[in-house]
């Protein structure tokens, strides 16, 4: 049997470099293809070569989509279980990483919106004193413009899309296939998060010729 | 704004939602953050995320590895993926230590030597593919096919012990047997074999260019989309053996008959010695242990019904985004329950099926039926209790089936865990329907009031909080809150108003009076 390890491939270059990937095909694509097949067929050694070889990556992709650390945890380890499992599914046609990439983004997402709805119902049942989180966070107008400030005052939606496009470079229509919602939506909520960052700012700077 | 300003808005908000730049365009938008503050603010914060995205990964605590691969490792299993190292001799073991300086020196050589000879004859002699020595080749990986139970009702064992759907998948070698139940088998690429009740199978071989499934006992049925060139599946028994490239054909094997009967397509079928026969769509053949040929008949519509009707459950996992229902056994056995209009099947029950809404109905053995209609999530499970079929006639032999009140509460409880509220309301209806004179069926008129409220029925949920009030109780404050946000769903008004003030009055201190002071207001009036 052969014996997989991590560094059966060496790691590929991250962000714009995977998209020119995913339009090639690798050198070394079959031997992912093999190493996923050695992961269906419940090899072990494949599994933990693909789980370390991929673990920091999808952790790195949740932690940009969660709003904290704990639920980014929980959504990396469900993204893990989850290629582990889809690896019969994986194809020849894209990196690893990238497809990597997509199962993470989908399973943190449902990760997160189960979070928001459990959420949702105690803070209907719960006095806001009593939650786990605490009440909403009181925030001043004037407090410093940070990119996590911004991110936090993004409603979930428009934080989702702004990640995915910004920070890990997906584009209109892969947003669109990975969110369900249609292209349309996607770019009103990219202007939408832009118009929001832009308002903060002329708030911070003391402009109010605000129009957007 | 000025109009380079308006410009400059235009040009980062189209390249803001992904839509690509001119290069001179480009060069605008970057040339006016250059002089102005507040767009090279803005620009920065963007650098700054995408410097996130691209930062390397940071190592994760093992643990998270750890529990990922135990998840996917349920139970330990080992399954061999290379058989090109199957009787290898093992590694030699290390040389003896030599003089380190020797060894260099002699290698050293032996690589000088052996590139100028290679440097030469490939200038000699024309160039031609080169193969490299069988000894050397890659090891041919011999790859399995995936095989999963997908549907379980009633009573069935996999390899002697029950296995849940869902679980992991089967091992070449595994039995699957179903008692009196029924089960069903997924094997990638594309086959689904399901058994009839009192059938015994085995996993013969998974190997991805020959899958093969012994039948033992009973009757199976396969569907198979057509096999690549080069890759087979067929059906066995004892003696004869039905291999199919695309089609659907069931074997049953009864004592020593075999009988093969085709749906579509064709199938080969031969004897140990040799003996072949192709049968065609409509068609079968019965074949004996003992001596005699093999004679093929046409098949009637009514054994063509039963047989189809054996795999009709393949739609439920049909599609890419699946879920698992999980259907619990009813106390007294008497319960079957099919799915979208299906067959009736025994409990307990569990498949995959694709998410998205399902129904489910239950049907007592005197006839009676309940029916629901269950969500189910992609990736996730979704239990459901048995109901409570009742109302039966006299002289109906239907038991009652009655989960407790507190069972079908801790139900309710976890589908609400789950953000599944039409699910619980389904529990808590069937609370109230089975035990209308406990303290639960009163108590959780409240709760279905607001669930139905999150719902967007504000009607209904007008309806529960009313009937809670009818007789008071504990929970009076809650459920005259959840009356008057319904009436204000409801766009009522004066009645809103007369909700807020009977609150106000009965609780001044209550959790939503300052809220209903304030709404109180806005309402006006006298």
């Amino acid at each position: 049997m052969k014996n997989y390890t991590s560094s059966d491939r060496p790691a590929l270059a991250e962000g714009i470099g995977d998209r020119v990937e995913s339009l090639v095909t690798l050198p070394d694509a079959q031997a992912d293809v093999e190493l996923m097949a050695a992961v269906a067929a419940n090899d072990p050694s494949a599994q933990r070569a693909v789980a370390q070889r991929l673990a920091p990556r999808v952790r790195k992709v949740a932690g940009l989509l969660c709003r904290s650390a704990a639920d980014a945890d929980d959504a990396a380890q469900a993204a893990l279980i989850e290629i582990l499992r889809s690896a019969g599914s994986f194809r020849v046609a894209t990196s690893l990483e990238r497809w990597a990439d997509r199962v993470t983004v989908r399973t943190t997402m449902r990760t997160a919106h189960r979070e928001r709805s459990r959420r949702g119902l105690l803070e209907r049942w719960v006095p806001a004193d009593l939650l786990p989180w605490g009440g909403p966070p009181v925030r001043s107008p004037l407090e410093e413009v940070s990119l996590d400030s911004l991110l936090s005052r993004l409603s979930y939606e428009r934080f989702q899309v702004f990640v995915l496009h910004h920070a890990l470079d997906f584009t209109v229509d892969e947003i669109a296939g990975l969110t369900g919602a249609p292209p349309g939506t996607v770019k009103d909520r990219l202007v939408m998060a832009r118009k929001q960052l832009r308002k903060m700012l002329r708030a911070r700077g003391g402009t109010t010729d605000d129009k957007s | 704004m000025t109009s380079r300003d308006h410009r400059w808005d235009e040009l980062q908000t189209r390249w803001a939602q992904g839509e690509r730049l001119s290069a001179e365009e480009e060069q605008e938008r970057l040339a006016y953050a250059e002089q102005d503050a507040l767009a090279g603010k803005e620009l920065e914060l963007f650098a700054e995320l995408r410097a996130r995205g691209a930062a390397p990964a940071e190592p994760v605590a093992p643990a998270l590895i750890g529990r990922a691969l135990e998840a996917i490792n349920g139970s330990p299993r080992l399954r061999l993926v290379t058989t090109a190292s199957e009787g290898a001799p093992e590694a030699p073991a290390p040389p003896a230590r030599r003089s380190r300086v020797a060894l260099v020196a002699v290698s050293g050589l032996v690589l000088a030597a052996a590139s100028v000879f290679v440097l030469l004859v490939g200038r000699v002699l024309p160039s031609r593919p080169v193969v490299p020595p069988a000894e050397v080749r890659a090891p041919i990986t011999r790859s399995f096919a995936r095989a999963q139970l997908v549907l379980s009702a009633g009573h069935v064992e996999v390899s002697g012990r029950r296995l849940g759907v869902g679980q992991n998948p089967l091992d070449e070698g595994e039995t699957v047997a179903t008692d009196d139940g029924r089960a069903c088998l997924r094997i990638d690429p594309g086959i689904d074999v399901c058994l009839a009740a009192h059938t015994t199978i085995q996993l013969e071989s998974l190997a991805a260019v020959s899958i093969r499934l012994r039948v033992d006992r009973g009757t199976a049925l396969a569907t198979l989309s057509r096999r690549a060139p080069g890759r087979s599946f067929s059906l066995r028994t004892a003696d004869v053996s039905a291999l199919a490239h695309g089609t659907t054909y069931a074997v049953r094997r009864e004592g020593d008959v075999t009988d093969v009967s085709v749906v579509e397509g064709t199938v080969e079928v031969t004897r140990d010695p040799g003996e072949r026969e192709l049968v065609d769509a409509h068609s079968r053949v019965v074949v004996r242990s003992t001596l005699g040929t093999l004679v093929k008949t046409a098949m009637g519509r009514g054994e063509e019904a039963r047989l189809l009707a054996l795999g009709a459950a393949r739609r439920l996992w049909s599609g890419a985004a699946l879920g698992v229902l999980d259907l619990a056994a009813s106390p007294s056995g008497s319960l079957q329950a099919t799915i979208d209009d299906g067959e009736p099947l025994p409990l307990p029950l569990q498949a995959f099926a694709s998410a998205g809404n399902h129904r489910i109905r239950w049907r007592a053995a005197g006839g009676t039926e309940s029916v629901v209609w269950t969500e189910i999530a992609a990736g996730e499970t979704q239990h459901l209790a048995p109901p409570i079929v009742g109302g039966t006639s006299a002289g109906t032999a239907a038991p009652p089936e009655k989960p407790s009140a507190t069972s079908l509460l801790e139900l309710a409880r976890r589908e609400l865990a789950q953000s599944r509220p039409r699910q619980a309301l389904v529990l808590y209806e069937q609370l109230r329907a089975a035990y209308p004179a406990s303290a639960e069926a009163r108590t959780v008129l409240v709760t279905m009031g607001k669930l139905e409220l999150d719902l967007g029925r504000s009607q209904r949920a007008l309806g529960r909080f009313e009937a809670y009030l009818r007789d008071g109780g504990a929970l009076v404050p809650e459920a005259l809150a959840g009356k008057a946000r319904a009436l204000r769903a409801l766009g009522r008004g004066p009645e809103e108003r007369r909700a807020i003030e009977q609150y106000l009055a009965a609780h001044p201190g209550g959790f939503d009076a300052p809220l209903f002071a304030k709404r109180l207001k806005e309402l006006g009036g006298p």
